[in-house]
């Protein structure tokens, strides 16, 4: 995965990602919450939730951490560029936003861990 | 006081001084300060993709590599700055920039400005039009003009080259244009299950939500979930990493080392869990996405007109309209959830690109307008020449495509038969010129995995059109092999 950043949060913290722009040679693309540590849980996301005004959203829990990941799937040998927010309210605020430029169908996102 | 004057002056000026701005190239820790943690990271989970096999962009490539030159190509800059060895400019390169402050308040309208490889050309490509049901573009292409081929004949040899040079001199920049109007119609807005089936168009933003729930939720997401795996090691370094993403490596002081070296590796680990991943996709058969999507069923269009002026030949129109269809594509696959979900994950993993038929439907009239020329005038005075007087042309042009695999197997392989037809009609000053009808049918015979045996039989209403043929009917036996590259 390629990863673009992450922050610190604690447990009860809501998240909401939202794909603000996709340009280039898109199939499709959806999201995921994963968390790792004894936890295992995961709430997929697709892309006509991804691009809402609301995102995807979900509440993190007290895992040791979790990866909020996009899999976009472009045409073969293409390239795309998507412009992601990850917003973060509760009990910790945050913002990232970025524009990731890919060069294949390979996972990118943040990193969240809980403390 | 005049001392403490000057001193206050000078520190004032300081900030106004330009900086020596360094490029960031992360390649190295040496060069690598100005970058941001993000560049480092991605530069190395990128060098993992290029350096194993699969499959990425090639302007990738290019892009990685302009950047490990950047240092050298200055350097290359400078020596050369106190000698004309810069080229001229190309016809392209030099219309780009004249009209560049044209251009820019268009900027809202233009999708794109390119450059042909050979300079010769310049294409302005508009935004595309959507709408429900249908989808437009416009491209304008500027050429650089030149004398008309048949103009340039009919000069007396001796003397053409140097005529031909003094009229393309005289040549004004837009005296060869092309507008092309292309549209596809009636497309599907977006394609549910609910209309699956009769979806049309092969515009990836109709299917976008309906594969994303299979992906998400459906026969797809074990896929999905093994493709967005990461390994334990690249979650506990980049976890170390965090707080230092949106600086710059020279934020980091005496640390940079360190921080460069983690970057580095959490780069390193990324790229190939993303290797995985798209190992993952790719047993999957997730490419055949996009040729289910190519072969939805799609009515397009081009419009295009040749304006020429006088020395550079007689305007041109033309009218395409072509239909196409593959024979396997994301409407065979129509049902409910969960249905569609697990007969599209079967079928990714089955499906052979070079196995798809297509039908194709395609109707064209070309017109180029009457042109006559008498003289050159001053651009030739003395030189002789001959007047051009060329009558107005109209073609049309029909054809169809039709190819299935038969239920008759061979070595485990399916056979296939394919049928095309081709009728093209030609007037010249009102004269019939031209009336050519060709069919084949071919039959292939696949020997194993990579090698298949065509067979054609060809018919053509005139023998000059079965190349070299003397008869009105051929037939014609081939062999194809298919090379281990193309098989993936």
């Amino acid at each position: 995965m390629l990863p673009i950043g992450g922050f610190e949060a604690k447990p009860g913290t809501k998240i909401q990602v939202q794909v603000l722009d996709a340009k280039g040679d898109f199939i499709t693309f959806a999201g995921a919450l994963k968390s790792y540590g004894p936890d295992g849980n995961v709430t997929t996301w697709t892309s006509s939730q991804l691009t809402a005004g609301s995102g995807g959203t979900a509440t993190l829990g007290d895992a040791q951490g979790y990866k909020v990941i996009i899999l976009p799937i472009l045409k073969k040998k293409s390239q795309g560029e998507m412009r992601v927010r990850l917003t973060a309210s509760g009990p910790t605020s945050a913002t990232e936003d970025d524009v990731v430029e890919l060069i294949a169908s390979t996972p990118f996102g943040w990193q969240i861990i809980i403390g | 006081m005049r001392l403490k004057r000057f001193f206050i002056v000078f520190v004032t000026m300081l900030p106004a001084l330009p900086s020596l701005a360094q490029d960031c190239n992360p390649a190295s820790l040496a060069t690598a300060g100005p970058c941001t943690i993000q560049e480092i990271v991605t530069h190395f989970h990128n060098q993992v993709l290029r350096d194993s096999d699969v499959d990425i962009a090639e302007i990738e490539k290019a892009s990685d590599e302009a950047v490990a030159t950047t240092i050298d190509k200055a350097e290359e800059e400078v020596k050369d700055a106190n000698r004309a060895t810069t080229p001229p400019e190309s016809f392209a390169a030099r219309l780009h920039n004249s009209y560049e402050d044209f251009l820019n308040p268009l900027a809202f309208a233009i999708n794109k400005i390119e450059e042909s490889d050979d300079g010769q050309a310049l294409t302005v490509r508009f935004n595309p039009w959507r709408s429900p049901g249908l989808e437009a573009g416009l491209t304008a292409t500027i050429a650089r003009p030149t004398l008309f081929s048949e103009v340039q004949k009919n000069i007396a040899e001796e003397k053409r080259a140097e005529v031909t040079k003094k009229v393309e001199d005289a040549l004004g920049d837009f005296e060869d244009i092309t507008l092309a109007f292309s549209y596809s119609l009636f497309e599907t807005k977006e394609c549910t299950l609910a209309n699956l089936g009769h979806c049309r168009g092969r515009n990836p933003k109709i299917y976008r939500d309906l594969l994303s729930d299979v992906l998400a939720n459906g026969a797809l997401k074990d896929v999905f979930l093994m493709a967005t795996e990461t390994s334990a090691d690249f979650d506990t370094e980049n976890a170390k990493l965090l707080p230092f993403y949106d600086t710059r490596l020279s934020a980091a002081g005496t640390r940079q080392e360190e921080v460069y070296n983690l970057a580095k590796n959490v780069g390193t680990l990324g790229g190939t869990d993303s290797v995985t991943s798209l190992k993952v996709l790719n047993d999957a058969g997730i490419d055949n996405l996009a040729t289910l999507i190519d072969n939805q069923p799609q009515l397009a269009g081009t419009l295009t007109y040749h304006h020429r002026e006088d020395f550079t030949g007689p305007p041109e129109m033309s009218a395409t309209l072509e239909y196409q269809r593959g024979l396997h594509n994301l409407n065979s696959l129509k049902g409910d959830q969960p249905t569609f979900s697990s007969l599209l994950a079967t079928d990714l993993k089955k499906f052979s690109m070079a196995r798809a038929g297509k039908v194709v439907l395609a109707l064209s009239y070309k017109r180029v307008e009457p042109y006559g020329l008498a003289t050159l005038g001053d651009f030739a005075t003395d030189v002789p020449f001959t007047a051009v007087d060329i009558k107005a042309t109209n073609e049309f042009k029909l054809k169809a495509q039709y190819g299935w695999e038969t239920a008759m197997k061979l070595t485990g392989e399916r056979t296939r038969l394919d049928f095309s037809a081709d009728f093209a009609r030609r007037n010249e000053g009102g004269k019939r010129t031209l009336n050519r009808f060709v069919t084949t049918a071919t039959f292939t015979l696949p020997y194993g995995n990579n090698m298949s045996v065509p067979i054609s039989l060809k018919y053509a209403n005139r023998p000059e059109d079965l190349q070299q043929e003397r008869k009105r009917l051929s037939v014609h036996f081939g062999l194809s092999y298919r090379l281990p590259s193309e098989m993936n």
